[in-house]
């Protein structure tokens, strides 16, 4: 990828580190980095609705049993 | 926007289509498929974008969440019981997802997405994959019925977020937002994933908005309105990706996760998306946001990912990555013109039919997913181009004729 000439600071060079970033990040990381990151996340949202429901603020479930075909 | 008049509007007009149960009478409606409206989202300016957070609560505590005007009657009981849950208390709802935003980001750069606001929904499940059969059947079949309250959910918390940042300073490198593009399984994903940990301080934002593919990137000037009313800057990122082979992808994660998007939306995200966000990149109000350096746009096209890679870290996962926008802010002449929506749409029901041999072929049941991904989709069938309702009509009998 190429490298503009950036003014410091500014919007346009915070838009290029990112595209720069990735790049880099589609040129090293393989399926599992990306699994494990994900992973990370969904056991950070999963912990946070946990705490959520636990303080009553998540919908109550509407029904027991599995889905009508 | 419409009022509900009818619930008893007959449905089920197209074969293969669950008959339709209509909203509650009086409650607002979308309009699928119409120049601001996606298939399965939001009007793009349900929400005053200047408004503050509280005044949007307001508004969704008199006028309800708009509900889509086809959904069957399962469908509908699922969006009736997630809408009246918002309703009920719409500060909770929010609060509920400006903490999962930062779960998903961060405290200081908190990451505001469609998807994961759906997993409050009990039946849906809280983790990344399902944990029951009960859960992934439900999350294949009712994608449709929590789509819209969830847009509604980010959106709000999103404005909340923006009331904050706007209190700081002038030139605070947390006084701007990063809001993401692309298609379905575009890498939409990658390039939030980078904000969070490749840059560091290096390019801090003070959130992210990380667009569904579903909203056919609609919101891109509501964002920047409501940012601008704040003095807060914007980078747009940009995704570009060939929808003929990436059905592929979200059937990958439908198997997986349960989360499956329709073949109809899917196509829309790439056609559409990339038609309104040229649009956007060549509007007035986004051009003069660049010439005050308020706003920037880029945009990269990974090209197609290298199954080599896998086996050898030598290889670039994407050797055909390309910016498309070397320097300066993306132009709309940098992306490639939309692609034809009914090639698009015959490559995604190829790849669904190939997906539903082999798992045939496998001893593997595959109508959840083929129902997800097809029988959902047909709900719009009656809307669209001729060509476009056969395609799907077509393939629809060949998956399920037996």
């Amino acid at each position: 990828m190429s490298k503009p000439e950036k003014v410091p600071g500014s919007l346009e060079q915070a838009a290029q580190e990112a595209a720069d970033a990735i790049a880099r990040h589609l040129a090293s990381d393989t399926a599992a980095d990306d699994a494990r990151r994900e992973a990370e996340r969904d056991a950070r949202i999963k912990a946070a609705i946990e705490k959520l429901a636990a303080e009553g603020k998540t919908p109550p479930p509407k029904r027991a049993g599995p889905t009508e075909d | 926007m419409a009022r509900s008049a009818n619930p008893d509007r007959p449905g089920g007009a197209v074969a293969g289509a669950e008959p339709f149960s209509g909203a509650p009478p009086g409650v607002l409606v979308t309009a699928p498929g119409t120049a601001s409206t996606p298939l399965i989202g939001l009007h793009s300016d349900h929400f005053d974008p200047v408004s503050r957070g509280q005044a949007l609560r307001a508004q969704i505590a008199r006028e309800g969440i708009p509900r889509q005007p086809r959904l069957s009657a399962r469908e509908r009981e699922i969006e009736t019981a997630f809408a009246e849950w918002i309703e009920g208390d719409p500060s909770r709802a929010v609060e509920a997802a400006a903490r999962l935003a930062e779960a998903n980001g961060s405290p200081d750069q908190p990451i505001f997405e469609v998807d994961s606001i759906k997993r409050l929904v009990p039946e849906y499940g809280s983790d990344g994959k399902p944990s029951s059969d009960d859960e992934y059947l439900f999350r294949l079949e009712h994608n449709h019925a929590l789509h819209p309250a969830a847009v509604a959910l980010a959106r709000m918390a999103f404005i909340d977020r923006l009331d904050v940042l706007a209190t700081l300073p002038a030139g605070d490198p947390a006084k701007r937002v990063f809001v993401t593009n692309g298609g379905c399984a575009a890498g939409k994903g990658s390039l939030t994933e980078i904000v969070k940990n490749a840059l560091g301080d290096k390019a801090r934002f003070g959130a992210v908005w990380d667009a569904a593919g579903e909203g056919d990137a609609l919101e891109n000037a509501w964002v920047l309105r409501a940012a601008g009313a704040r003095d807060i800057d914007v980078v747009f990122g940009y995704a570009q990706a060939d929808p003929r082979t990436r059905y592929e992808g979200v059937l990958a994660r439908a198997e997986g996760t349960g989360r499956v998007v329709d073949v109809l939306t899917f196509v829309n995200s790439y056609a559409e998306g990339a038609r309104a966000f040229r649009a956007f990149l060549d509007s007035a109000e986004y051009r003069a946001a660049v010439a005050d350096g308020k706003a920037v746009a880029f945009g990269i096209d990974p090209g197609e990912f290298d199954m080599a890679s896998l086996k050898d870290r030598s290889k670039p996962a994407f050797p055909d990555l390309r910016n498309l926008n070397p320097s300066g802010s993306l132009r709309p002449e940098d992306m490639a013109p939309p692609p034809d929506k009914l090639a698009a749409l015959e490559a995604a029901l190829g790849i669904l039919e190939a997906y539903v041999a082999k798992a045939r072929e496998e001893g593997k049941d595959p109508l959840p997913v083929a129902r997800g991904a097809l029988g959902n989709a047909l709900k719009f069938a009656a809307d669209q181009p001729e060509a476009v309702g056969a395609a799907m009509q077509d393939s629809y009998e060949r998956i399920f004729g037996d």
